[in-house]
Parts: C-alpha cells; structure tokens; sequence
C-alpha cells in the first residue's frame, strides 16, 4: 500500500509547529490534516454500525488495536497485568490477558491488510515512570522488535499487500532512546511513513529527516484544548478518547473553532442529564440510542473544530485563534455524572475485581431486593437457555450483572424490551 | 359478509383470503401511512427500538412499531410527552405507533404489583414512590402519547395461572375495564382504541369475553394474555372463528417463526414481541435455517452472511445496493462484546421477521398458503418428525395437513 503525505502549508515557526497536509492512501480518501484519528474497539467506532458510521459521520480513519485486531494495542488499552517479555507483548483480549508473540503480529499484518500498521514498542500502558533497568529494556526490545518488523513487513511487499509503516517514538528522553532513535534514521524515511508518538512530549524527539512524514499522535488528550496544544507541538493527525467517554457519559460536546461569541467561560458541552429532551430520556431510560445519537454529534462537533483549525492555519490567524480559544471556554469538560445506559461487557476490566456493573432497575414492593421469577415451566426454551447462562456466570463471579439477570426477572417473551 | 371496515381514524380492508385456512391478507389505514397485514410490529418500549434510529429502523422496512405506556409514563413523563407533542415527535418517528396500555407489565411484573377495582398499584422503578395505574390514567397517558392505536388497559394474569377464579374476575374487570376507557378516550377522531380479549385458556370465558367486547365495537380487535408460556396448542384453541370478520386482529407477544406463520393460518392479522431484538443482544439471528446463536465458536470464521437468503442491510453485500456485508464471523468477535454488534443483529432480525410476513401476505393473495406453510416447516425443521405437535395440530384443524407432501 503505498501513501503519500504532502505537506500544503509548511511549519512558519519552531514555537508554533502547525502546518496543513494531505494524507494520501491508496484506493481512499484522502485526509487533509491536521485530522481526527477515530478509536474503534474491536474494529468498531463505539455504538456505531457501519452504515451510520458512512452516512452520518465524516470519519475519514480509524484506529483499531490488534488485541482486537490492528495497531498492537488499542489507543487507550486496559492497563497490562503482566509485563512484555522479550519476544511478547501483554495485551488485554477478548477472552483476557494474554501474551501476543511479536512474531504473531507481523504475521497477521499480511493476513489482516490495514492500509497502515503501527510497529509494536515496549511500552506498559499503565506502569509510568520507568526506572532504569526498565528504560534500558524497553530501549534494547524496541530496537529488536523494530527489525523484525521491518524484515516482516519488507517480506508481505511481493505480493502488494504491504501497509504503510507507522513508526513510535518512545515515550522517553533524547538521550536514552538514543539508540532506537539512531536506528529509525538507519532504517530511514523511505521505509518509515509516518511518526507515531504515545506522549506530547516525544514530539521534540522526532529526528529532523522524519519532518515530512504524518506526526501521528496516540496520546490521550482530554480536551479540546489539548488537541490545540498537540497541533502546536506540530502533529497531524490524532486520537481524541474523550469523544467516545463524553458521549458515553451523557455529554453533548459543544464548542467552536475559532470563537463565535465574545462570552467568556463557555462550557465545552452539555450534560444532557441535565436536559429534558429526547436524549435524556434515552440516558434515563438505559436505551443504548442515547449512546448512538451522542457519537454521531460529538464526533460532528469535533469533526467542524478540526475544519476550523485547518482554516485558521490556512488564514495565518492559528495563534491568536487558540489564545481566544483558550480564554472563551472552561479548562475542562462538564464533570461525568450520568451512568449512561446499562455498562457493557468491554467497559469493565476483565480482572478478579469486577464488581455489580448495574443495579436491578425494579424493585418488588415492600422488598428491597429485585423480584425474581424461578418457575421454569413458564419459561420458554429461549429463556431456559438463559437462565443456565445466568447460573454459570453466577457461579464464576456473584456480583457480575447482566442482561441474563433482566432475564430473570421478567421471565416472559414479551416485556421490559 | 363486508370486506371492509372503516372508523373514524382507520380503514381495514381485506384483499385476499386463503380458500383452506382462515388467512387474510389485508391493508390497514392508520393516520401515520397504510400498513399491509399480517405483519409484524417490533417493539421500541421506551421509544426506541434498542440501539436503532428511527431511519435505520425505518429500512428494515417497518411502519408501525410499538411504543409502552407503561414506560412512557414513567420516563418521560406525561408533562414532557404534551410539551413535546407526543411520542412520534419525541423519538423522530413518521411511522405509525401502537401503543401497548401498560396491563402486560401486571404479567412480567406480577410481584411488583397489586390490582384492585380502581387499577395497578406498584413502586416507581423510578424513586420507589407508590403509584397507581387506572384504566382513565391509561388512555389519558395514550391520547398524550399520540399512538395510532391504543390498547385498553386490561387486568392481566398469566394464562398458566391455576387460580381459575382470579381468571374468571380478571375477564370480567377487563370489560368493565374498557368501558372506562372508550369513556375516557379523549380522541377517537384521531386515535384508534383497541380492546383485548382476556379469559385465560378456558374457552367458555373466551367467548363471553368475546361477545361483550365485540358489543362496544372499538376499530379493532386484541387477544390478550397469551405468550405467557402457556401450551401451544391450547394457546391455538383461543384463536377461534368468534371475531367479526372485517377489523384487525392482533395477537399480542406472539413473535416466533412458527407462531406467526400458525397463528396467520388461524386468522390473526397483527403481532408483536421483543424477541428479535432481546435475542439479538444474546447473539442470535434468525434465519432461514432455524436461530443460530452466532457467539458459538463454530462461526468464528464462518465468512457467510448471516442468512444467504437475507436482502436486510447487513446480509446484502456492499455491491448490492450498498449493503455492509456482514459476515457470521464479523457478528461472532462482537457479539455481547460492542453494542453495535447488537445493533446490526437487530437490523437483521427485524428485517427478518418483517420480510417474512411479507411472503406471508404473497403466499395468502396467491391463495397458496397451505403450500407456503408445508414448505416453510420443511425449511425449518427439514424432517418431520421434528415438526412440533402443536403446529401440526393446529394446523390440521383448519384443514393443512403438514404431515403430507401433497402439492409440495
């Protein structure tokens, strides 16, 4: 897969490192960037089937880890439970945590045909501050995994099914990456097509013969201001997970790029618990619509503010658009209040801890703990099937909560839907 | 023996009728757009068909679905459906809506709640505060709402219920019941109340359910209380020749394969359940071959589309008419695992059961619905002697003889 990435407005200032371009992938649309990277989980952007995704969004890329299939881990994965070895990964599967052989990786790059692959580093998402023994490892793993990865991906080329490769730097000082920076250089910009950073940070630490690829950043912003903050530290195209988390939370996101109004201490979205509305009825009523109709306006909402950064850099007014920016709205969004509709399996972190992810929602009168039906002759096949179901987890963790448990308590085929 | 049927806020005609079974194939004019029956009606309970928008559910190619008083009620409220202007606005909706009264919720919440003379007496889900349901609040809560068709609130209990006393008053408050209602029915010219026969599995408090409540001649015609888990058969027993022949019938919670396309053959024209959607957040799909419950490891790369005889969104390919060419390999890595995965079984299953009262209406117009019976249980079941006994039963008793090759 070849890709091409032209810059259309060069960097004017090593203070402000804006620029606008073009990401080109074959056989797609092209990206003009500074751009959103969408986080799918399991190759999904959340709640959102394909068709909605096509008509009702303007999402142009999306990031998918390979724990659920692509990028090794997932933008903002569940933290490891055990350390990456020398030839493995710890990532956080579907069925639990698992060690993913690199070698495993590279294989399924050919199987799998991303237009884009990320290079696995040994980065811990969760365990920070390394000490130096670590910071030696993950220096030392890094630059071994990267050969591997090259010599993998060099192989899939014959037989055109090679994806772009997309190159981290670590998440650590100049100096003692030294070696691993030294040997992206060697490997060089002909191989390398975009830079992927894991913190701001890193972003003063990409060699200078890697400027003209895509800044890719996979840091965890948590605000439309930190967005800005990265397109000032010069990055192309980024991950946002506040997106999915404000909607999930019953958040509306809502801010404009540049200003609209002259107001000061505008809040960066709406809680629509708060609301009495069509959504709020939809987050109080547990209806997973709610989380559907949120993605769709708050990845619009995010979609318009990338149109108006790109904009601003062309009319030469960025910097003084982020300082009005900046003092127009509140430092950070609307506090998470609303539990949002019923918390699904992949919310939860599939550790010994997990504790009751949702309270029964009726109650029997005169009783404080949910009614329960147990006669089986009333119950269909269907919900019989179930009602093992319901046993077996049960048995494995007490406090675990499902739909099977709102199965119990409405025996019927016919119900609370 | 009139074939059509009109009151002030619908009109019912029936174009078609099987010469063997009791089939009819019908056009039902409601204030939201015409609806062709039999037909299945998905059931979005609190104003949403879970997880679908209102275009999505739209292409499956549905124009009445159900809403619940009961939960309307509830959450948003009464205050916020007259702000708003009613259910069809509050979820973006131009299809038709019928609305169940909130009696089906004494069944499934049965130790939730009490009943009396006056009405159901239950805790708010909402803050535990005592609330009471009358037959007045019901329809008023309705005519707020705005549904296309209303549903009298009826007194429920399970049709397995032993207690055959409690049965007996349950019908007989069910009538007094609709009295209230059509007395408290604020909107006719625009809404259509519907009652609900009651009476249990006993046959004789069937018919005089019937016969009272046929007196008061409401626009169409449910039969209630059944889905319960009762025997098949004995269900089947209910759906007799009593009702007048030129309004709606609509069996309520009935909502598998077999159960409609026997049901039909019995005369009822109107169904409804939350199984395709319910059974869709389990990671089932109905199909052409019987329910395949897609989290089964044998699918995890099985690159099919979920029903190869399917035209829904998700089994047609992408260079059919733009469909997404959704595998049972796809649906199986995240089913029960991303919400959307439920979204896109519900799509199918939906269309599923849409499209099959669809042939349904074909095979009853062509006056081959025997022959479209015998097939679709072969299909299904592929050997006899897997056939349910119910069905065969019922079946045999309007004169299709299932176990019989003839004109297969």
């Amino acid at each position: 897969m070849s890709t091409t990435f032209h810059i259309v407005k060069p960097r004017t200032s090593e203070d402000s490192r804006q620029r606008l371009g073009r990401l080109i992938l074959k056989g797609r649309n092209d990206i003009p960037t500074p751009n959103l990277l969408a986080l799918a989980t399991r190759g999904f952007v959340p709640h959102l089937t394909p068709d909605i995704l096509q008509k009702e969004t303007n999402i142009l890329a999306v990031h998918a880890g390979f724990e659920d299939f692509l990028g090794p881990r997932r933008a903002s994965p569940v933290p490891s439970n055990n350390p990456n070895t020398y030839t493995s990964l710890n990532i956080c599967t579907s069925l639990g945590h698992r060690d993913l052989e690199i070698s495993i990786y590279l294989e399924a790059i050919a199987k799998s045909r991303p237009d884009v692959i990320i290079a696995p580093v040994d980065i811990e998402f969760g365990r920070h501050n390394p000490g130096a023994k670590r910071r030696d490892k993950i220096v030392e793993r890094s630059t071994a995994w990267l050969r591997s990865f090259e010599t993998a991906l060099k192989e899939t080329e014959s037989n055109h099914l090679s994806p772009a490769a997309w190159v981290p730097i670590l998440p650590l000082e100049a100096e003692i990456q030294r070696t691993y920076l030294d040997h992206l250089e060697e490997v060089g910009g002909s191989f390398i097509q975009g830079i992927v950073v894991y913190d701001p940070g890193s972003t003063v630490n990409v060699p200078e013969a890697f400027h003209h690829l895509p800044l890719v950043s996979l840091t965890e912003p948590r605000t439309p201001h930190d967005v800005l903050r990265l397109v000032v530290l010069g990055t192309d195209i980024i991950a946002a997970p506040f997106i999915t988390a404000a909607s999930e939370a019953g958040i509306a996101l809502d801010f404009d790029f540049p200003v609209k109004t002259t107001s000061k201490f505008l809040a960066l979205g709406t809680d629509m618990w708060s609301e009495v509305a069509y959504i709020q009825h939809l987050l109080s009523a547990k209806e997973m619509l709610a989380w559907v109709l949120l993605q769709i306006h708050n990845h619009h909402v995010v979609d318009k503010f990338f149109n108006g950064i790109r904009e601003s850099i062309a009319r030469n007014t960025f910097e003084a658009d982020v300082l009005e920016f900046t003092n127009a709205y509140q430092s950070e969004l609307p506090v998470f209040q609303g539990q949002g509709p019923r918390i699904r399996g992949y919310h939860a972190s599939l550790g010994a801890d997990a504790k009751k992810l949702n309270q029964a929602p009726f109650k029997k009168m005169g009783h404080s703990t949910p009614a329960r039906h147990n006669d089986d002759k009333s119950m269909s096949n269907d919900m019989k099937d179930q009602a093992v179901e319901v046993k077996r987890t049960k048995a494995v963790n007490p406090d675990v909560m499902d739909d099977f448990d709102f199965d119990g308590l409405i025996n019927q085929s016919r119900a609370n839907d | 023996m009139s074939n059509k049927f009109t009151s002030p806020a619908l009109t019912f005609e029936i174009v078609g009728k099987c010469s063997t079974t009791r089939a009819r194939a019908s056009i039902l004019s409601l204030p939201h757009g015409p609806v062709q029956l039999p037909i299945f009606q998905p059931v979005a309970t609190q104003a949403s068909l879970k997880g679908l928008t209102p275009a999505q559910l739209a292409q499956t190619g549905c124009n009445l679905c159900l809403n619940n008083t009961y939960h309307l009620g509830l959450k948003p409220g009464q205050k916020t459906l007259d702000a708003i202007g009613g259910a069809h606005k509050l979820q973006g909706w131009k299809g038709n809506i019928l609305t169940d009264s909130g009696g089906f919720q004494m069944v499934s919440l049965l130790e939730l709640a009490t009943v009396t003379e006056d009405g159901v007496r239950f805790l708010s889900p909402h803050d535990g505060s005592p609330m009471l349901l009358t037959p007045e609040h019901s329809i008023s809560l309705q005519n707020s709402i705005g549904s296309d068709i209303m549903m009298q609130l009826d007194d429920v209990i399970a049709t397995t219920s032993p207690d055959h006393a409690r049965i007996e008053e349950a019908m007989y408050r069910s009538i007094r019941w609709l009295d209230r209602c059509i007395a408290a029915h604020k909107k006719p010219e625009s809404q259509n109340l519907f009652c609900i026969i009651q009476g249990g599995l006993d046959l004789r408090l069937r018919e005089t359910c019937t016969r009272e409540m046929v007196k008061r001649n409401t626009p169409g015609i449910a039969i209630g209380g059944l889905s319960g888990g009762e025997a098949k058969d004995a269900y089947c027993q209910t759906c007799t020749g009593l009702l007048p022949d030129a309004k709606p019938r609509y069996v309520m919670g009935v909502g598998y394969p077999e159960d409609l396309v026997v049901s039909v053959a019995l005369g009822a024209d109107m169904f409804d359940c939350v199984w395709p959607t319910r059974t869709a957040r389990f990671g089932n799909a109905i199909t052409s071959d019987g329910v395949l419950n897609l989290r089964s490891a044998r699918f995890s790369s099985d690159f099919s589309p979920i029903d190869t005889l399917c035209k829904c969104l998700c089994c047609r390919s992408i260079e059919d008419n733009d469909g997404l060419g959704v595998t049972k390999a796809l649906v199986h890595s995240i089913a029960n695992k991303e919400t959307a995965g439920a979204h896109l079984l519900s799509i199918h299953n939906v269309h599923y059961l849409l499209n099959l009262m669809h042939q349904v209406r074909q095979a009853i117009v062509q006056d081959e619905y025997p022959h479209f019976l015998k097939r679709y249980f072969k299909q299904i079941y592929k050997t006899k002697d897997k056939y349910p006994t119910w069905a065969v039963t019922a079946l045999k008793g309007v004169g299709v003889d299932l176990l019989t090759d003839e004109d297969l």
